[in-house]
């Protein structure tokens, strides 16, 4: 059957379900849309897939609330009643948060993704670290104004390769409640993991990251 | 348990999602309101355990009652082991975060004998004495289920009671036992003194071993089990239940997480129609019952709403025996299969037609093709009631590779009874035969070495010794001209000494956990110069459980317990 409708559904991650993975997490969907009983398309060929795409991978643990998934549809659906009926097949700490209509044909928003943003909390990383000392909102200003002086900032990225990362920080704010917003460009789809970024921005071991929160907020197109 | 507590763990351990408790069909019941606390338990990683049916079956019959809930726990992992124990904070069960000590009854599944390291682990991370007669009421009631249990006698002393057979039925007079009981007694002594653990012996099925004393022969050979006192059984008949009516879960846990079996289970039938004689699952699960075509597809499609899964096993010890097989796939498809749902058949019989079903369902891409011939000689097969012929099983192969497989998985067992060079090299020449016939076709070759298991025709026979059975794997890694895993053979001997060993091993058990065993069955942590160790400190030779042959009249440490129905029929 062809496609007649596309739709894009945005949904928060938030809570335990933090730690379910990407692919794990595209498993759960399908089994929630199949469950939700909504017409959703099919693959051709010999093991036929659920025609759709997720937004790019979000590192394990992160909380997130941009995530989206576009979806191909054999029948047209009704919006608003398609929400609840999703949710209610949805586990704990994922939230549909808005589902609108697509042009049937048309670039997937992925390939349109040029920033990320994301809120980076630190309040319980100062609560129960094991960093010394009592940190203040003016030295973690201090420390990031040193890193964003800097004209290069090499990481090891996940393939184990040294990347210049510094022009891909847009920017980096201290705001209130301990929270850092920081923007990232996405180049060619590689989204450089946030939290290598935090860990050389603060100077402390990954184990002391366990207890700062990230969160997704947004993507941009610019 | 906090759940902000776990929530400071969880950043620190590998797969963090095995820990979480929110798979989709979870059951959260009100804990105060449940009269009987029942948590299960999986003895190794959760991966591995929520792909077990029974489980599933169990978890669905105890949370229906309104009286009882039922939660789960699977052996952590080494990571959070150690956070666990540093932190001071006692094993707790998925659900509701509870330590394991405040349920009143633990329930095991023993699937295999490596895993008895891991029930002892698991009580221990619970703060829970390790022996039965070290605990007193404040306990939970310890019990174990499943294959195992078909020789419980290594665990005797740290397990209150087994079960043999199917659990569906007596569960639940278990749990009825333990509220008659709970209520009678005072809340300090609430589920032990000997009385409770009378009254549950008298349940069919179950099996109390501290009602039990063993008496030795100065060879070390069981003189007699005694019962102490009036009013427990002689002997134990294991517990079949009905398939037509039995319960089956209709909304079956989803993991969120990925897992060793992750489709939905479909128990088409228990039991096996054939009696190759050197297999226990068939003794274990038979007598051989089909569960109704009508009652499957009721479930099936029930359930494929409920779990929302796009694939279902037909799970059996042998599917396509099912009666009717073409049919009910037929049928099946049709009810499904456009809804993009497959089909998957595991344990395949290497025969004609097994293959044409495998076939029809077409799942070429997806998973390969596995055989178990087991024997590489007909007459080899033949004596172990493998009942297949050289020339069939090429056929089946060639029409295998006609159909577009490339790679199949082959199972061979050696040391099997009466093997000769010969059967060995009729290994060789029939995978041999079969590649010049299809140069392009590729073969997973499985070596095992075979282990005489209680209840069944060879339970008296020796195990072949190691150092040869070494050889012959080896021999065959060589030779064979295909991808060979063996397994380790020094960890069939171990399952050997503990699936036919008595109840003096238990201090074995316990020494090689204190030594640091666990996780046995897995290749990288099973140690077993510290299992050798674990014997010698003991002082029990394990050789004497391996390697001798018994006499008929001999008393078996499994001899009170029926799995069979008919005695006599045993040794048919």
């Amino acid at each position: 059957m062809n496609s007649v409708q596309r739709v894009r559904i945005e949904y928060s991650k938030k809570g335990p379900i933090r730690y379910i993975g990407h692919l794990d997490l595209i498993h759960t969907f399908f089994r929630a849309l199949k469950r939700a009983n909504l017409p959703v398309s099919y693959t051709q060929g010999f093991n036929p897939r659920i025609k759709c795409s997720f937004s790019p991978a979000l590192p394990l643990g992160f909380a997130s609330e941009a995530e989206y998934i576009e979806l191909y549809l054999d029948k047209k659906i009704d919006i608003s009643s398609s929400i609840g009926n999703l949710q209610k097949e949805l586990p704990q700490g994922l939230t549909v948060r808005d589902m609108e209509k697509l042009p049937l044909f048309g670039k997937s928003n992925n390939v349109k993704i040029k920033t990320v943003t994301y809120r980076i909390n630190l309040q319980q990383f100062f609560g129960k670290s094991t960093v010394p000392g009592q940190a203040s909102k003016e030295d973690i200003e201090g420390k990031i104004r040193n890193f964003l002086d800097k004209e290069e900032i090499f990481l090891i990225n996940k393939k184990g390769r040294r990347v210049n990362i510094r022009p891909l920080i847009l920017s980096i704010e201290m705001e209130k409640d301990w929270n850092i917003r920081l923007l990232l460009k996405v180049r060619g789809g590689f989204n450089f993991n946030p939290r290598i970024i935090i860990k050389t921005l603060l100077g402390v071991e990954k184990k002391d990251l366990a207890f700062v929160e990230f969160t997704r907020e947004k993507f941009l197109f610019w | 348990m906090e759940k902000t507590v776990l929530e400071d763990i969880l950043p620190f351990v590998s797969k963090p999602g095995r820990y979480l408790g929110n798979e989709w069909n979870v059951i959260h019941k009100d804990w105060e309101r449940a009269q009987v606390k029942v948590v299960l338990c999986y003895p190794d990683i959760y991966e591995l355990g929520m792909s077990n049916l029974g489980l599933q079956i169990l978890y669905s019959i105890i949370n229906q009652r309104q009286d009882s809930l039922a939660e789960r726990v699977y052996a952590p992992g080494l990571d959070i082991e150690e956070i666990l124990k540093d932190r001071g904070i006692p094993l707790f069960s998925l659900e509701s975060k509870k330590p394991l000590k405040d349920f009143d009854i633990i329930g095991f599944t023993l699937q295999h004998e490596l895993s008895y390291t891991n029930v002892l682990n698991i009580l221990n991370l619970a703060n829970i004495p390790l022996r039965s007669r070290n605990r007193n009421g404040k306990f939970p009631l310890i019990i174990a289920g499943g294959p195992s249990v078909s020789n419980p006698e290594p665990l005797a002393d740290f397990i209150d009671a087994f079960v043999l057979g199917d659990g569906e039925e007596v569960i639940e007079e278990i749990i009825e036992t333990y509220k008659k009981w709970s209520s009678r007694l005072q809340s300090a002594f609430r589920n032990k003194g000997n009385g409770f653990l009378k009254a549950l012996a008298k349940i069919p099925g179950v099996y109390v071993p501290s009602l039990y004393e063993v008496n030795y022969k100065e060879d070390g050979t069981i003189q007699r089990m005694e019962r102490k006192g009036d009013g427990i059984p002689e002997r134990i008949d294991k517990r079949v239940v009905d398939l037509e009516t039995s319960h089956y879960p209709l909304a079956p846990l989803v993991p969120l997480i990925d897992i060793s079996q992750n489709r939905l289970n479909l128990e088409i039938q228990r039991g096996c129609p054939h009696s190759c004689r050197f297999c226990q699952s068939q003794v274990v699960y038979g007598p051989c019952r089909v569960r109704p075509k009508k009652r499957l597809l009721e479930i099936a499609e029930v359930s494929l709403k409920s779990t929302g899964y796009d694939e279902m096993s037909l799970t059996s010890l042998s599917s396509t025996d099912y009666p009717g097989i073409e049919e009910f796939i037929g049928e099946f498809l049709d009810c499904f299969g456009k809804n993009h749902t497959s089909i998957s058949l595991p344990s395949l019989r290497p025969d004609k037609f097994s293959l044409a079903l495998a076939i029809r369902i077409r799942k070429i891409r997806k998973t390969g093709l596995t055989f178990a011939p087991e024997a590489g000689s007909e007459r080899l097969r033949k004596l172990i009631g493998k009942k297949i012929s050289d020339e069939e099983f090429a056929s089946t192969i060639s029409q295998a590779y006609n159909a577009g497989w490339r790679l199949v998985k082959l199972y061979f067992m050696i040391g099997l009874p009466t093997e000769e060079e010969e059967d060995i090299e009729a290994i060789i020449r029939l995978v041999k035969e079969l590649k010049k016939r299809h140069k392009n076709l590729n073969f997973n070759i499985t070596i095992a070495p075979f282990v005489p298991k209680p209840h069944t025709s060879f339970q008296l026979l020796p195990m072949e010794k190691l150092t040869e059975l070494r050889r012959k794997k080896d021999y065959l890694s060589r030779r064979l001209p295909a991808q060979v895993k063996g397994h380790i053979v020094e960890s069939s001997f171990l399952e050997a000494v503990f699936s036919r060993g008595d109840r003096r091993l238990g201090m074995v058990l316990e020494k090689a956990w204190e030594m640091g065993c666990k996780f046995d069955q897995w290749k990288e942590h099973f140690r077993f110069p510290v299992w050798q160790e674990a014997f010698s400190k003991c002082s029990i030779d394990p050789d004497f459980y391996v390697y001798r042959k018994r006499d008929s009249e001999e008393i078996l440490p499994w001899s009170h317990l029926e799995f069979w129905g008919h005695p006599n029929s045993r040794m048919a």
